[in-house]
């Protein structure tokens, strides 16, 4: 008899293998069938079943891209202009021309509102809903969903693409809960997953081997201690996506074609985005793509529409955000893909009112904008409004602890909901947050 | 000094009644208004209190400085906020009130007793009054032990102000449960109440002052809680023993031997027990053998070697690669003077004040680490004070007493630093104060201020170093528990202040003075904790896992370092990758994270310029990728000159070759059962496919949790 599983332990290896094989061919068809899906509650209004985090790091200007002003003196309008878009009355700043052609599928809100103004603490305070200071470490966004994803799938249930920040981290959840950033650039040609493929020597029969082995050992260590999991379930992750070609293909971009690739421009955040696209399709629940760069205090012209100096296209922030973001927006809407994907586009603030004498803006949490679409959220309208020089919230300020409250409901995921920290402590997911109605 | 019930409410009250007998008391600016205004959250960091204020009113944060807040109030914006004619239209009352808008909504009710003081003191004509400032804050009970009814305890603020009146502040202290899933606070009067076992924090806050208050819940036990202090326990397990029995807590075993000698051998050295080390010992007889045991290992080279990383962890020490010179005499110095076992205030008094040519002289790249006088001062306070003081460079310090004064004050102390390779100390230099504008005073936080610029260094560190500065020994005797037992008797080694009060305050008092007495002897402290009870539990529970590690009642599983880590694979496998390389050192000798490693980089390491203190190794999904296709394991494993590709070579037998490294790996022998199914299964195949089956089955000893943690 083996002495784990009281199974006679012939039939145990065998057993083991065709168990292996089942979960390398059962689940690659079932992946694409049977999505994952959130366990829902009753008092939860969500539809959408995945989100895409488009996480413009530094803080983006909401002057320079969603909330871009009129008739006020040029070291508050800064060196653009505002232009219409296909929604009467919206305007947005001209860097992004594309985004304007998909407005009617956006709700933009202009009066988000904090009071930290450093990047580590606010990105805590956006990502998690919670103000950083107390002894607990808050899950971000991610991690609650990979936390309350009931998922067959052996992708993980939360990915960065390509890194994450540590305030994406899982907090109390642990490293279960915590991001998979697959550390590569997708825009280039040779972009694979690091330790996707076999070690030289290896295949499948001994990773199965290596796998039942590593059981044996860990369940007679716990059998001492107590405790009652066997296999380290991050270990049990890896091999399974090791042993799931049809899993692994998720990365492989090549299959685009080359048109769709264009589409979302030939840099790393546009290819990021079309990647996580391809991950939510096979039901991966929140993917996270950072653009890195906002922090934006030195020359705007340069940082966020040209990219380099004497740029004839503008290769900078804005230009390239615009591209990547309106492709995916149209990708997700034409595929019928939109309706159950929530993106999110955010930074940690905005920037202040007035241009610096370095050209460029400096570090403004007391009103930003950021913009939801998709999954179930009502496009074509601004929520809340900045005051005549986006100074401060002059209609319906919301703070992070509501836009995350409105992430959870509208992902199907109760915010008052409790989650339970190791050393038994209950915490509300989200605290102090209220649901912005005008979003659905 | 007398305890008058002082409060205005109950004098206001009554006042009306007899107004035209008995004169109305002043009401006084800096000791009631102010801290009305903290009790409202009017001079909080996210309302008025920011450091850029809000809505154009600034107040000082937590009413710190009154003087400023008397200013904003009654002088600026023309006046309007006191309008000692129409008393309810000064703003001061208007807003709070929610009678005209105000962003942070109504924060006060008409009737009560703030108002009915804010009213009075504008009537008085809005006076600054005695200045008088808040001496001490107590808060009764400060440490309670709940019965097993459990009623709720009521609170009593009492503060002692400069002239000598102590008044009971109650109605004005905010109570705050630190975790409000365990203590809830009850409103009217004030109480405290326990929801769950265990020993919880609130915090009281009156004015610009915080003090913790601990409030006790033993745990439910069956079992009748034997008190097992023995006569001849040692002050450390004392100190935890009774702590365990307060809480009703029942203690695990002491580890077997070679339990034992694995975590101690990993605490001191940073490396496994070799299988003949491990069989000495467990043959050998006689009660003092542990206690031997850990005398020989603090006198080993190998002691030296391991803790000198661990200084250099603490000093934040970091080369740059222009300059490996810098960081290679750094770390000779460390490793010297851990094998000349230097005294540590004595090591502390070279990293303060040495000069000099920093390729050479290495502990002038203390000074280094830090790239200015600020910066200079949090390294300092961080490291040598356990205290982190950044928070007071921009306002004062919300959560401890420091004030900007303290922190720019320190900064100057070591404003005349020249931080080039050449490190001397130049004729001038000075740090400005933001709160004042001006040169900052030389200060010794929270002390006093040093005049003489000059002189200023010497004395901080005469300061430092004095047998009475208890913040000093208590910071490092906290790292050196830490690092034994897994959690400091602070939490967090760096994170001393009033409100993180230590879970043993007696002990830690003891461990300090002692390391004291005995001439700030590193082997001395940690030869006490490695000898207690307390160091030499059993990790096994089965029920209370936390509380029990939390109380010292179990012991804690340790992340191994990445460096101790590689270290024990490489001397598992037999060294093989390293082997190849002459000059090539274990891992723990590279004290510079700098050091180019992808293996440490995989497991995880922490690049050390950023503040993660308990660095374990990697976790999540990309670490088990590595481990299961990556280099790591499998390289090592396959290498032809590594222990298993040689064990096979001399045709050892697949059982001798699973005991041998099972107690390379594990300090233990499978057991009967473990044995035998592997043997078993190993039997059944074809030679060649042993080979691959040994390979595999090394591979599951090292992946497993319990080849990578001490516990």
């Amino acid at each position: 008899m083996d002495y784990l599983s009281g199974l006679p332990k012939q039939t145990l290896r065998r057993d083991f293998l065709r168990i292996g094989s089942l979960v390398s061919m059962g689940l690659g068809s079932q992946l694409f069938t049977a999505r994952s899906s959130i366990a829902k509650t009753s008092s939860t209004r969500g539809k959408a079943r995945s989100c895409i985090l488009l996480w413009l790091d530094g803080g983006p200007s909401h002057l320079e891209t969603f909330d871009p002003k009129r008739d006020v003196p040029e070291e508050v309008r800064g060196p653009f202009q505002p232009i219409a878009t296909v929604v009467p009355g919206i305007e947005l700043s001209e860097l992004l021309p594309l985004t304007a052609r998909i407005t009617d599928k956006l709700a933009i809100v202009r009066s988000m509102t904090s009071p930290l103004g450093e990047h580590g603490i606010a990105n805590q305070y956006m990502l998690s809903g919670y103000q950083p200071g107390s002894p607990v470490a808050y899950p971000s966004i991610g991690s609650v969903v990979a936390h309350r994803r009931q998922s067959t799938s052996p992708l993980p249930s939360y990915i960065t693409v390509p890194d994450a920040r540590s305030s994406m981290g899982p907090g109390f959840l642990g490293a279960n809960y915590g991001p998979f950033s697959i550390a590569g650039d997708p825009a280039k040609s040779d972009f694979q997953v690091k330790d996707f493929d076999y070690y030289p020597g290896l295949d499948e029969d001994r990773l199965n081997r290596r796998r039942q082995f590593l059981q044996n050992i860990e369940a007679t260590d716990r059998a001492l201690s107590g405790d009652k999991v066997t296999l380290d379930p991050m270990f049990e992750q890896a091999f399974r996506l090791i042993s799931t070609p049809e899993a692994k293909r998720a990365f492989h971009l090549g299959e685009e074609s080359d048109a769709t690739r264009g589409r979302y421009g030939p840099r790393t955040f546009g290819q990021s985005c079309l990647l996580a696209r391809r991950l939510i399709e096979r039901g991966v629940g929140l993917v996270s793509v950072l653009q890195t760069g906002w922090d934006t205090h030195q020359n705007l012209v340069l940082s966020l529409r040209d990219g380099f100096s004497g740029a004839k296209v503008g290769v900078g922030l804005v230009p390239t955000f615009d591209q990547a973001f309106s492709a995916l927006i149209d990708d997700l809407h034409q595929r019928r893909l939109l309706d159950e994907t929530l993106v999110i586009a955010m930074g940690e603030f905005g920037r202040t009112p007035k241009l610096n004498t370095s050209g460029g803006r400096d570090h403004w949490p007391r009103v930003f904008s950021v913009v939801l679409a998709g999954g179930g959220v009502r496009g074509g309208q601004v929520i809340g409004a900045s005051d005549r020089i986006g100074e401060s919230p002059s209609e319906r300020p919301i703070t992070p602890a509501d836009l995350v409250n409105t992430i959870y409901s509208l992902l199907g995921i109760d915010p008052d909901g409790e989650l339970v920290t190791p050393d038994g402590r209950p915490i509300r997911i989200n605290q102090g947050g209220q649901f912005i109605s005008e979003m659905v | 000094m007398t305890l008058s019930v002082w409060l205005m409410v109950s004098a206001l009250l009554v006042s009306e009644a007899e107004s035209s007998s008995s004169p109305p008391t002043m009401v006084d600016f800096d000791s009631q208004i102010v801290p009305l205004l903290t009790h409202a959250g009017c001079n909080a960091g996210a309302c008025h209190g920011a450091a850029a204020g809000r809505g154009g009113f600034q107040l000082s944060l937590f009413g710190s400085d009154p003087k400023s807040d008397y200013e904003a109030i009654v002088k600026f914006a023309e006046g309007r906020r006191v309008n000692l004619v129409g008393v309810t239209k000064s703003l001061v009352i208007a807003k709070p009130l929610g009678l005209l808008d105000h962003g942070g909504g109504e924060v006060l009710e008409e009737g009560s007793s703030s108002v009915l003081v804010l009213r009075r003191w504008l009537q008085q004509g809005a006076k600054r009054g005695s200045q008088r400032q808040l001496r001490e804050l107590r808060v009764e009970p400060s440490e309670s032990i709940a019965t097993t009814s459990n009623q709720p305890k009521t609170l009593r603020a009492i503060a002692t102000f400069s002239d000598g009146e102590e008044a009971d502040v109650t109605e004005w202290t905010v109570f705050r449960s630190d975790d409000p899933a365990s203590v809830e606070i009850l409103q009217g009067p004030a109480r405290a109440h326990c929801l769950r076992p265990g020993k919880h924090l609130i915090m009281a806050r009156f004015w610009n002052r915080v003090v913790p208050v601990s409030l006790l819940l033993p745990y439910d036990s069956n079992q009748d809680m034997p008190h097992r202090v023995s006569p001849s326990a040692s002050f450390v397990d004392v100190e935890i023993d009774s702590q365990l029995s307060k809480l009703n807590l029942a203690a695990n075993d002491l580890a077997d031997d070679a339990t034992f000698l694995r975590r101690l051998r990993l605490d001191l050295t940073g490396r496994l027990p070799s299988p003949e080390e491990l069989q000495l010992f467990l043959a050998e007889t006689g009660a003092g053998k542990r206690a031997q045991k850990v005398d020989a290992l603090l006198e080993s080279d190998e002691f030296s070697s391991f803790w000198a990383l661990r200084l250099a962890r603490w000093f934040k020490l970091r080369g740059s690669p222009e300059e490996p010179q810098a960081a290679r005499a750094y770390s000779d110095w460390i490793v010297r003077s851990m094998e000349s076992r230097r005294p540590y205030n004595e090591m502390v008094r070279e990293l303060l004040t040495s000069t000099g040519d920093s390729h050479v002289n290495g502990a002038t790249n203390f000074t280094r680490t830090a790239g200015d006088a600020r910066q200079h001062a949090e390294l300092v306070s961080s490291v040598l004070l356990g205290t982190r003081i950044q928070c007071a460079n921009c306002h004062n310090h919300p959560f401890a007493a420091w004030t900007q004064d303290d922190y720019h004050g320190l900064a100057a102390i070591f404003a005349r630093f020249d931080r080039t390779r050449m490190v001397s100390l130049k004729k001038q230099g000075s740090v400005t104060n933001v709160r004042t504008g001006e040169s900052a005073v030389p200060r010794i936080p929270g002390v006093r201020n040093l005049e003489d610029a000059e002189s200023a260094l010497d004395t901080f560190t005469q300061w430092m170093l004095d047998k009475d500065n208890s913040h000093f020994s208590k910071a490092i005797v906290n790292r050196l528990w830490d690092a034994m037992m897994g959690r400091g008797l602070v939490a967090g080694i760096d994170d001393f202040r009033e409100t993180n009060p230590p879970s043993h305050p007696q002990l830690l008092d003891r461990l300090a003075t002692d390391f004291v007495e005995q001439g700030y002897n590193l082997r001395h402290s940690l030869r006490i904790i490695a000898t207690s009870d307390a160091y030499a539990r059993s990790s096994n529970h089965q029920s209370q896992k936390n509380e029990l590690e939390q109380w010292y009642g179990a012991s804690t599983s340790k992340s191994l370092l990445p460096e101790v880590l590689l270290d024990a694979i490489e001397d598992v496998l037999g060294a093989s990758v390293a082997n190849h390389d002459e000059t090539r050192q274990r891992a723990i000798t590279w004290l510079d994270p700098a050091h180019v490693s992808p293996d440490l980089d995989a497991l995880g390491r922490c690049s050390r310029s950023e503040a993660c203190q308990s660095q374990g190794q990697q976790q999540g999904l990309a670490a088990k990728l590595h481990a299961i296709n990556g280099d790591l394991f499998n390289k090592r494993i396959a290498d032809k000159g590594g222990r298993l590709q040689n064990y096979l070579r001399v045709s050892m037998s697949p059982r001798q070759i699973i005991e041998d490294f099972y107690l390379r790996a594990m300090a233990k022998h499978p057991n009967e059962e473990q044995r035998s199914t592997w043997l078993s299964e190993l039997n059944a195949l074809p030679k060649e496919e042993q080979v691959r089956w040994l390979e595999d089955f090394v591979w599951a000893l090292l992946s497993s949790q319990e080849f990578s943690t001490n516990r």
